[in-house]
């Protein structure tokens, strides 16, 4: 049987500071297998993003963070992993792309010279040359019709769509196995939105790469993905195929999540019942034939 | 028409950037009755920020006029003028001084603008805060110490200070999360109700626009593509650009996903 991309079993994770320590996750499980987009989807605060943080081992290092829980990567575990080894797969075998395109760009260097720090890092000996051949290569991908300006370019000569189409671009440029995307295309305009998310999905289903979605949006993760997991102050309430869920959501607060989400065919607020004293309901989980268990 | 509250006549705005010139809005012109919600939709660079600010009186129009209840505006902004406009943004943590307690701040409106007798304004306070669903004692708490959707209520209520008629939203609900942003579109509606308020709400989610507003204008570079009732704009929009904006619209149910699908093929 082939190990699952991504593998994450009992994550418990806590900070500590001078007022005293916060439990922020309280056991996620999640797996995510080959080729598969998972969404993780909560609203702020829930711990999605520290989760992504975790799985990238950005949070690790950081003092005042205990973190315990096994996440596995193609079958390996990564918390037995020592920093440097860890750092290696980060742009390599796993990558990510943020909210914001623009802070995450270097602004004082040219996208081009980004790019071959990207693919030095899988290929070292790589040339000036050969990468910007590749680069231009996946950047044609993301329908960028003049690669080479870009890539004489500085990211604040770009459109901020373009700079997304730029980081999907690099994060994709070293085939990794999964692609960490959290909250992707948030800061851009709904068009620019649309058609970035549009891009990814294409490109991830071409590279099968599998993604890690970190979302708050509702209307992206049922377009964007084939499973999700719903959290809710540091725990996971609900999980299922996304048609499933959506279908038939179980868990009481995915179901005023739904419930309060603005829709564009009805002409008043949305009306619903969140009764928060429920949300701590037992977890749901779909079964894969969409029923639930 | 009749019962006009506030109405914008060919309102051009034009920014210098260093040596280039941009035209911000340009010839708008619209009219909001009493107690109507207008939504002002488009992307960035549309020019809908522009409009608030040219509604709100921070800078006149080059060109054009702007008459608020038939009385054309000042080119400087009075007092007065500060008081019938009120103001929601998006952002409560930079809206409310976080220095000031909820209190002071609503109580600041208050003084500014010589509402009710000094000695009665604690108790005022209180009756604000109630009517935005927050009980009086918040009034001695930090805006540090609320929630997001909590100091969305508490602008809200120093908006409510002024006794004003006129509130322009400028994506009041955008920082929240769903279920908050439901609630505070809620009580919004409640308050336009219960006061007769008249709202400019000004935003780029076209579902919350569905929801609430009863007409939408939609502005692309500065200019009007078309405005018309929200049900009119959504089931048959004129123009292939707000087609276009709808159709981008990410949603999470079956007949949404057919509007959507039906709108992309009229794009072709």
């Amino acid at each position: 049987m082939i190990a699952p991309t991504l593998d994450i079993r009992d994550l418990r994770l806590t900070f500590s500071g001078l007022g005293g320590s916060v439990d922020v996750l309280h056991g996620i499980s999640l797996s995510i297998n080959r080729e598969e987009r998972v969404a993780l989807v909560g609203e702020s605060g829930s711990g999605k993003s520290v989760t992504a943080r975790s799985v990238l081992g950005l949070l690790q290092s950081l003092r005042g963070t205990r973190i315990s829980g096994d996440i596995l990567f193609e079958g390996t575990n990564l918390e037995s992993m020592d920093e440097s080894r860890r750092r290696q797969l980060r742009g390599t075998r796993m990558s990510m792309i943020f909210q914001d395109p623009v802070s995450s760009l270097n602004p004082v260097y040219r996208i081009g010279v980004q790019f071959r720090e990207v693919l030095a890092r899988s290929n070292p000996g790589i040339d000036a040359a050969e990468a910007r051949d590749r680069a231009a290569e996946i950047l044609s991908e993301v329908s960028i019709g003049e690669p080479g300006r870009v890539l004489e370019s500085f990211p604040f000569q770009l459109s901020g769509g373009m700079n997304q189409r730029v980081m999907i671009a690099m994060a994709l440029v070293n085939e990794p196995a999964l692609l960490v995307a959290d909250e992707p295309g948030t800061a851009l305009d709904v068009t620019v939105q649309d058609q970035t998310l549009r891009l990814m999905h294409r490109l991830v289903q071409e590279h099968r790469t599998s993604v890690l979605f970190i979302s708050h949006n509702l209307g992206i993760v049922r377009e964007f993905t084939d499973r999700l997991y719903v959290i809710y102050r540091g725990r996971i309430v609900e999980e299922g195929p996304t048609g499933s869920v959506f279908r038939a959501p179980g868990h009481p607060y995915t179901r005023a999540l739904l419930a309060a989400v603005p829709r564009i065919t009805r002409d008043e607020i949305p009306e619903f019942e969140a009764d928060p004293g429920k949300f701590g309901a037992p977890k749901v989980v779909h079964g894969p034939a969409g029923n639930s268990a | 028409m009749k019962d006009i509250h506030i109405a914008l006549r060919n309102v051009s705005k034009t920014f210098r950037v260093g040596a280039r010139t941009v035209r911000a809005v340009e010839c708008i012109s619209v009219e909001v009755a009493n107690g109507e919600c207008l939504a002002i939709v488009g992307e960035s660079g549309s020019g809908k920020s522009t409009l608030a600010n040219l509604v709100l009186g921070v800078y006149p129009p080059d060109a054009g006029n702007i008459l608020m209840d038939g009385a054309a505006l000042p080119p400087k902004r009075s007092l007065m003028h500060r008081r019938m406009v009120q103001l929601v943004q998006q952002n409560p943590l930079s809206s409310l001084n976080p220095k000031r307690t909820v209190g002071a701040s609503i109580r600041l409106a208050l003084d500014v603008h010589g509402i009710g007798a000094p000695g009665d304004r604690k108790k005022r306070i209180g009756e604000l805060l109630d009517e935005v669903g927050l009980p009086a004692e918040y009034s001695d708490r930090s805006p540090a110490a609320l929630s997001g959707g909590q100091r969305q209520r508490v602008a809200i209520a120093r908006a409510l200070a002024c006794e004003s008629r006129l509130v322009v939203l400028d994506e009041p609900t955008s920082s929240l999360d769903v279920i908050v942003q439901a609630r505070i579109l809620r009580l919004l509606n409640d308050l336009r109700k219960a006061r007769g308020l008249t709202y400019v709400f000004i935003t780029h989610d076209l579902a919350v626009v569905r929801n609430i507003a009863d007409r939408v204008m939609v502005l692309k570079d500065g200019a009007r593509v078309e405005i018309g009732k929200t049900a009119r704009i959504f089931s048959r929009p004129e123009h292939s650009y707000t087609r276009g904006l709808i159709a981008a619209s990410p949603v999470i149910a079956q007949e949404e996903q057919e509007l959507r699908d039906r709108l992309r093929k009229e794009i072709g």
